[in-house]
């Protein structure tokens, strides 16, 4: 799972999902039933998540935005198409329940988790796709975030939000096209799109909670994934290979300097509003120090 | 990289490194104390020890302790849980000490049994780990079958052991002896392939020179 110019190759005479799962065997020792199996798992609790975030009785925890998925998703449609338009909030709605300890799915990390989620469920309710495909759509996604973990890294703390956030938008994007019926080397060219268009992005999270500027990035990075599939989809091409945009992804995020790369130290973390915040928080944190004695 | 570790954990938010990890930190904790539980005392370490609030890591340990599992939501809500179990609990911050990781933290517990303190570290993914048991430098990994084997440091002890384990079929994938003096106490880390027999823990516990014997199943 080191390249996805090999994935592509092989899949001329099956399909990208299906050199996915046979590289993944190889690599792991586990049946392709097994595979799809876990992943199905994997697909039932995104939707449980997002069911329960969606319900009455979710209770916000977060501590900087409360509401904000819910309440775009009961706005009138402006720009978006209504598959976007849904996508993109339920990537916030998960993205909060996912600061509220709710339980979510990793994919590829819990800052990004909204992102992939949100637009295949949109997706699945909008165009009326079988479970059966979505799971599909998840393990084309994984074979993707493999590749980039291996050729780069999937860590905000070691390559920046483009690593989550970024690598999100390109997972997803690669579901679209194989949903799509899109051909291998168009999944290809929608995650080298997807990739470029967020390279260099920064991990600046706000008093070090996933939640400024996290939520909205979810957001961002589903409508990306729907940008960079249509893309691709109509036959536009990336003049540069994915595997070399994944390779340059990976060197701008080593470059990157630690400030803005988890620590909370730069980029928004560090605008005066993003400071204050912080301290409120510090001194939350002390306060919960003094009082937590229970003897 | 394979395709699973891209998707998962299932988890409970907000971060796997201070949520994820630190449950099952929890969790291990709880597998090594014996008896009744009946105060704790947690310290956070390093960067831990700004941004457990934030991240919740302090509900996450607390509920790991209490055995909730890393996708439970009852963590949520573990304080309440660990104060009608009538847990007497404390929570500080030491930011003097240099610990083995940025996210890392100490329990200090006692049970009705036993005293014992360990230092947990959470390296990232949801991956937990103890680095010091019973005064001992250790590497108890999660996600592992383990065998913890507290002994008077003896000739031929080891391999006595490992016939033991040999015996009920089961294959040592790794093995860590340390001691802190010659002849002094020893402790020592097995990792099993597979899943740990609660008669093979009994038959090690009865060679002569053993001590303490704890399992740490694959969490
Ligand atoms: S800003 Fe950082 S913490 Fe937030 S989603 Fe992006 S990579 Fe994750």
């Amino acid at each position: 799972m080191n390249s996805i110019e090999e994935i592509v190759k092989e899949a001329e005479s099956s399909s990208f999902f299906d050199v996915v799962l046979k590289k993944n065997s190889e690599l792991t020792g586990k049946t392709p039933d097994d595979t799809v199996e876990f992943f199905k798992k994997i697909w039932f609790t995104m939707k449980d998540s997002l069911r329960r975030a969606l319900s009455p009785e979710f209770k916000s925890s977060a501590i900087l935005v409360k509401g904000d998925g819910k309440r775009f998703l009961g706005s009138e449609g402006l720009f978006l198409s209504p598959v976007v338009k849904k996508a993109v909030g339920y990537a916030m709605v998960i993205g909060e329940a996912n600061a509220s300890m709710c339980r979510i799915v990793a994919f590829p990390t819990a800052g990004a988790s909204g992102t992939v989620p949100g637009v295949l469920i949109a997706y699945q309710e909008e165009f009326g796709e079988r479970d059966e495909r979505m799971i599909e759509g998840l393990v084309v996604a994984s074979g993707v975030g493999a590749v980039i973990g291996n050729r780069a890294t999937l860590s905000g703390a070691e390559g920046g939000c483009q690593a989550e956030c970024g690598a999100a938008a390109a997972m997803a994007a690669a579901a679209l096209v194989h949903l799509n019926n899109g051909s291998p080397s168009m999944i290809q060219h929608a995650v080298a799109i997807a990739l470029k268009n967020i390279m260099g992005l920064v991990c600046d999270p706000v008093a070090g909670l996933v939640e400024v500027p996290c939520i909205k990035r979810n957001a961002m990075a589903a409508s990306l994934a729907f940008l960079s599939s249509e893309l691709a989809l109509s036959g536009i091409k990336s003049v540069i290979p994915a595997d070399e945009v994944i390779d340059a992804m990976g060197n701008v995020g080593r470059k990157l300097p630690e400030e803005l790369r988890e620590t909370a130290l730069g980029g928004v973390a560090a605008t005066p509003t993003g400071r204050r915040i912080a301290k409120k928080l510090t001194r939350m944190r002390n306060k919960f120090l003094k009082n937590s004695k229970s003897d | 990289m394979n395709i699973f570790d891209v998707a998962g954990p299932i988890t409970l938010g907000p971060s796997s490194s201070h949520t994820a990890g630190i449950i099952r930190i929890g969790n291990i904790f709880r597998k090594l104390i014996k008896g009744n539980l009946r105060r704790v005392d947690i310290t956070f370490y390093g960067s831990l020890a700004e941004t457990f609030f934030g991240h919740r890591s302090h509900l996450a340990i607390m509920g790991g302790i209490l055995g909730f599992k890393e996708s439970d939501e009852r963590v949520k809500n573990s304080f309440k849980y660990a104060k009608d179990k009538g847990l007497i609990f404390n929570f500080d911050v030491d930011r003097e000490f240099n610990p083995p990781h940025p996210v890392s933290l100490k329990i200090e517990g006692e049970s009705d049994l036993e005293r014992l303190e360990v230092l947990g570290v959470s390296p990232g993914g949801g991956v937990a780990e103890i680095r010091k048991l019973w005064g001992f430098p250790v590497v108890i990994r999660s996600g592992t079958n383990t065998v913890l084997v507290l002994h008077r440091d003896t000739p031929g002890l080891l391999s006595k052991i490992a016939g033991r384990v040999f015996a009920f079929g089961i294959n040592i994938g790794t093995a860590h002896l340390t001691r802190l003096k010659r002849g002094g106490d020893a402790i020592l880390v097995l990792e099993l392939d597979d899943p740990i027999d609660e008669r093979l823990v009994r038959v090690i516990e009865r060679i002569e020179g053993v001590t303490r014997v704890r399992t740490v199943e694959s969490v």
